[in-house]
C-alpha cells in the first residue's frame, strides 16, 4: 500500500527501540487537520479518499477517532452515498476560439468549454490543466484569467518556456483540457470572505492571471479594490478587469517602485492584500504591511510546483513541521 | 479578576456560566459553536418528571434555580403524567432559547456565538488557551468543557444511520471537537444495550399541524397523546438503541407517545419510517419538523474521566459538565453538573476548596452513582437520569425521591447549603 504520508520526515528523537515505539507517534496519528480545496465539491471524495489518504477525514485514513475540522457535508457520508468516489476530472478535447500574442512569448487563449465548466472557474484561484497532445504527461496547469458561462468560454494565458508549453504553441485549434481546479492561490478564506473593506492587489509577471477572478469576487462582496501592476510592459490581464477604476503602474525592480507602493498603501490603508508574483514579492509586501502598522493579512499566488492537481504525484509536496502536505489539495494559509 | 471559559452553550454550559459568574466581576466567556444556546435542549423540553422534580427543587433551594424557573415560565404543560412518568412539565422549545439568552445576558455573561473551539493548549497539566476555528487563541484561567457527546457527522455515519439533520447542525456550524481528546486524555465511549457504540437520541419532532385534529386537540389539552401501534408496526428492538433509558419501556414500543413541546409534537422514539407512521390512525399526513424518519443523532461517544467535583482527570484547571461529564440524560441533569462545574472552576480560580454535592441530595448521588457505575460490568451501557431507569430506582431506594418541597428545604438547611450557589463564595466546601 502507498503510505508515504505515514513516514515521519524528520528524524525521531533517539531512544531505545522500545521507548521509540511508544513515544514517537507517526505523522498519521498527529496529522494536522487540514482543509481541502475539493471538500464538498462534485469531486469529493477523490482518489485520495479511495486510497485511504483523505487529507480531511481521519476515519477514511483508517484512524479510530472521527476528528475532522470540515464544516460541510461529511466526507465519510459522501463516500457512502457516492459508493467510494465523486466525479472524476478527465481531460476533454476543447476548441481554441482565438489566440492573441501579447508579447514576451506570452499568448492569451480563448477556449470553448461547457457553461458548467466555465461557471466553476470563476472562483479565485481557478485553473485548468491543458495539453496540446493526447499523451497525458504533457499536462500543464494554467490559471483561468476569466470565465464566461454565458458565452461558454474561458480565457487562459501561457508563456512559451519548456517542452509542455511548446506543445501548446504547436497545437493548432484543439487542446485537451481537464478541470476545474481552484487551488491556484493561498488564502481563499481571506479573498472569499472579506466584505466591505479596502483591498489592494499587487500583480506582476505571469501571476497577474490570478487578478481578474479575485478582483471580481472582491467587488461582488462590496469591497473597494485598487490594483498595482508591477509588470514590465502592458499588463495583458487589464482588459479583463475593467470594473476596477484605479490602477497604478510601478517598477518592482527598483527602490523607487517600492517607495511608491509604500505611499500607496499608506494612503489606502487596505484591510488586506493579494500578492500575485514571486516569493520575494510576497515577503516584501508582508514586511511593508507590518512596517505600516497594517495587519499582515495577505493572500498570495501559489509558487508551489503544480503537476497533477490530484494529490497523487507528489510534485507539490512540502514539509511543514515534519509533516508532508500535498499543497495542490490542502487549503493553506500563506503564513503556513 | 480571573477569566473562566466555558466551551459549549447547551444547558450544562449555561448553568456553568451562571454558577461561575454569580454576582462577581469575574469574566465568564461562553463559547458556542452555533448561533443558538441550548444545544440538544432545543429539541427537548421534558422537566420535573419523576425524580427530576426533586432535583429541580434541590437546585432551586441551593440557589441555582434560575434556569429551572426560566423553564417553568415557558411551560406549555405542567404536572401531567405520561406512560411511566408522573408530574412532568414541558417547556416550549419555541420560546425557551431567547429566555435563557436573556437570563445570561442580564447576568453579564460574555456570550460568543459562532465560536467553535477546535483545539486546546496545555503546559504542565494546565490548560492555557483554546483555539477557535478562525485560528485565534483565547487564554483563560479556568476551562469548562460542555461540548456534549455527539458528532462530528462521521460518528453518526459510522454508529448510526447517517446524518439526521438534528438540532446540532454540524454541516452548517462545523463539527464538535472533544477538547479532552485534543489534550490526549482518553474519553470513554458509551455502548448501546445491543452492544453497538453510542446511542441514539430517544425522540424526534413531528409538525403538530400535520397530525389529525383529534391528536392536536389531545396534545393542546393534556400535553400528551398515546396511540396504540398496530401489531405489525411494533419494533421492540428500537428500545435498545435509545439513550434515554427512562423511555425505553414497553409502553413506548407498543404505542406512539407524543408530547406537546409548543411548536412541535415530540415523538418518543428515535425515528420512525414515515410510510409506516402514516399507517397509524391520526398520523396519515404526518411530517417531521426537523430531523428525519430514518435516523437520529448518535450520542455518548466521549465521556471525560473526572472526579466528583467535575474536574477532569489529567488537567488541573479543566472541568466538565453535561453529557461530556458522564452518561447523564436530560436537561435537569445537565444543569446540576453544570452548576457544580461552574462553581468549582470559580472556586479553584480563587484558591478556595472545591465542593461536591453531598450524596444526601439527589444531585450529589447521581454523580456518585455514575462514577461508580463506570467500572462495573456493562457500565458503558448504563445511562443516568433522575427520571427513570436504574438511577431513579436507586433514588427511590435511598429515599431521595421527595415530592414535598418543605422536606427538601429542611434537608438542604440541615446540610447548611441553603442558597449556597447564590451567595458570595463561602468557605464551605461540602
Amino acid at each position: 500500500m502507498y503510505s508515504e504520508s505515514t513516514q515521519r520526515v524528520t528524524q525521531p528523537e533517539t531512544g531505545s527501540p522500545e521507548q521509540t515505539r511508544q513515544t514517537v507517534r507517526t505523522v498519521r496519528e498527529t496529522a494536522p487537520r487540514l482543509k481541502c480545496i475539493d471538500a464538498g465539491s462534485d469531486y469529493c471524495p477523490c482518489h485520495l479518499a479511495e486510497s485511504g489518504e483523505c487529507i480531511v477525514c481521519s476515519v477514511l485514513r483508517g484512524e479510530e477517532q472521527c476528528s475532522c475540522d470540515w464544516t460541510g457535508a461529511c466526507i465519510l457520508a459522501q463516500n457512502k452515498w457516492l459508493l467510494g468516489h465523486g466525479v472524476r476530472r478527465e481531460s476533454r478535447e476543447a476548441r481554441i476560439i482565438s489566440r492573441e500574442d501579447v508579447g514576451q512569448g506570452t499568448e492569451v487563449l480563448r477556449v470553448a468549454v461547457t457553461a458548467r465548466m466555465a461557471s466553476q472557474l470563476t472562483r479565485p484561484g481557478s485553473f485548468v490543466f491543458v495539453r496540446g497532445r493526447p499523451e497525458a504527461c504533457f499536462d500543464t496547469p494554467l490559471a483561468v484569467i476569466s470565465a464566461f458561462p454565458g458565452k461558454q468560454e474561458i480565457v487562459l494565458a501561457y508563456t512559451r518556456l519548456g517542452p509542455k508549453t511548446k506543445t501548446l504553441a504547436a497545437c493548432e485549434d484543439r487542446l485537451w483540457l481537464r478541470g476545474p481546479y481552484w487551488n491556484g492561490i493561498l488564502g481563499h478564506e481571506l479573498m472569499e470572505t472579506v466584505r466591505n473593506e479596502r483591498v489592494v492587489l499587487v500583480l506582476s509577471g505571469m501571476a497577474q492571471v490570478c487578478g481578474p477572478n479575485i478582483a471580481r469576487t472582491l467587488l461582488r462582496n462590496g469591497n473597494r479594490v485598487s490594483i498595482i501592476y508591477g509588470t514590465r510592459g502592458y499588463p495583458f490581464v487589464a482588459p479583463y478587469i475593467q470594473e476596477v477604476p484605479a490602477a497604478y503602474f510601478v517598477n518592482l525592480a527598483s527602490q523607487t517602485g517600492w517607495r511608491e507602493i509604500r505611499s500607496l498603501l499608506t494612503q489606502v490603508r487596505p484591510y488586506c492584500l493579494f500578492s500575485g508574483g514571486n516569493d520575494e514579492q510576497h515577503s516584501r509586501l508582508r514586511a511593508t504591511m507590518t512596517e505600516l502598522g497594517l495587519k499582515p493579512r495577505l493572500a498570495t499566488s501559489k509558487t508551489h510546483k503544480m503537476c497533477c492537481g490530484e494529490g497523487i504525484c507528489g510534485a507539490c509536496v512540502t514539509v511543514t513541521n515534519g509533516v508532508q502536505i500535498r499543497t495542490c489539495k490542502a487549503r493553506l494559509d500563506p503564513r503556513d | 479578576m480571573s477569566t473562566i471559559i466555558i466551551i459549549g452553550g447547551g444547558w450544562a454550559g449555561c448553568a456553568a456560566a451562571l454558577a461561575a459568574r454569580r454576582d462577581t466581576e469575574r469574566h465568564v466567556i461562553l463559547l458556542e459553536r452555533t448561533d443558538l444556546l441550548l444545544g440538544c435542549g432545543l429539541a427537548g423540553g421534558i422537566m420535573r418528571n419523576n425524580g427530576r422534580h426533586t432535583a429541580a427543587e434541590e437546585l432551586r433551594l441551593l440557589g441555582a434555580g434560575e434556569l429551572i424557573e426560566a423553564a417553568d415560565r415557558v411551560a406549555t404543560h405542567a404536572g401531567f403524567d405520561f406512560p411511566g412518568h408522573s408530574h412532568a412539565t414541558l417547556y416550549s422549545t419555541s420560546r425557551m432559547e431567547p429566555v435563557v439568552r436573556e437570563v445570561l445576558q442580564k447576568r453579564g455573561i460574555d456570550l460568543r456565538f459562532l465560536s467553535r473551539v477546535v483545539n486546546a493548549r496545555a503546559r504542565d497539566g494546565r490548560v492555557e488557551a483554546v483555539q477557535l476555528a478562525d485560528g485565534s487563541w483565547l487564554r483563560g484561567d479556568m476551562f469548562i468543557e460542555c461540548t456534549g457527546s455527539a458528532g462530528p457527522m462521521g460518528n453518526c455515519v459510522r454508529f448510526g444511520n447517517g446524518c439526521a439533520m438534528c438540532m446540532l447542525r454540524c454541516p452548517s456550524f462545523g463539527p464538535r471537537v472533544s477538547l479532552t481528546a485534543r489534550l490526549g486524555i482518553q474519553d470513554h465511549m458509551g455502548m448501546r444495550q445491543d452492544g453497538a457504540v453510542g446511542s441514539l437520541s430517544g425522540s424526534c419532532e413531528l409538525r403538530k399541524d400535520s397530525l389529525s385534529p383529534r391528536l392536536q386537540r389531545a396534545l393542546e389539552e393534556t400535553g400528551v397523546s398515546v396511540t396504540p401501534l398496530p401489531k405489525e408496526l411494533v419494533h421492540r428492538s428500537m428500545l435498545g438503541k435509545k439513550s434515554c433509558r427512562q423511555y425505553a419501556l414497553p409502553d413506548f414500543a407498543d404505542n406512539i407517545v407524543l408530547l406537546d413541546t409548543g411548536g412541535h409534537a415530540k415523538m418518543m422514539t428515535p425515528y420512525f419510517p414515515i410510510d409506516r407512521l402514516r399507517q397509524v390512525p391520526g398520523f396519515e399526513r404526518a411530517l417531521y419538523s426537523h430531523g428525519s424518519s430514518v435516523a437520529n443523532s448518535v450520542r455518548f461517544l466521549s465521556r471525560a474521566p473526572r472526579d466528583d467535583s467535575m474536574r477532569v482527570r489529567g488537567a488541573e484547571n479543566l472541568f466538565c459538565a453535561g453529557e461530556k461529564s458522564g452518561f447523564f440524560v436530560g436537561h435537569t441533569e445537565a444543569m446540576a453538573t453544570g452548576t457544580l462545574a461552574g462553581y468549582n472552576a470559580a472556586a479553584l480560580a480563587e484558591n478556595l476548596p472545591l465542593m461536591r454535592f453531598p450524596t444526601e441530595l439527589a444531585c450529589g448521588d447521581i454523580i456518585a452513582a455514575e462514577s461508580e457505575g463506570l467500572d462495573q460490568e456493562d457500565g458503558l451501557k448504563q445511562r443516568y437520569t433522575f427520571s427513570g431507569g436504574i438511577y431513579f430506582e436507586r433514588m427511590q431506594k435511598r429515599g431521595l425521591y421527595v415530592m414535598d418541597t418543605a422536606e427538601i428545604r429542611s434537608r438542604i438547611r440541615r446540610l447548611g447549603l441553603t442558597g449556597f450557589f447564590a451567595a458570595p463564595h463561602a468557605d464551605a466546601a461540602a
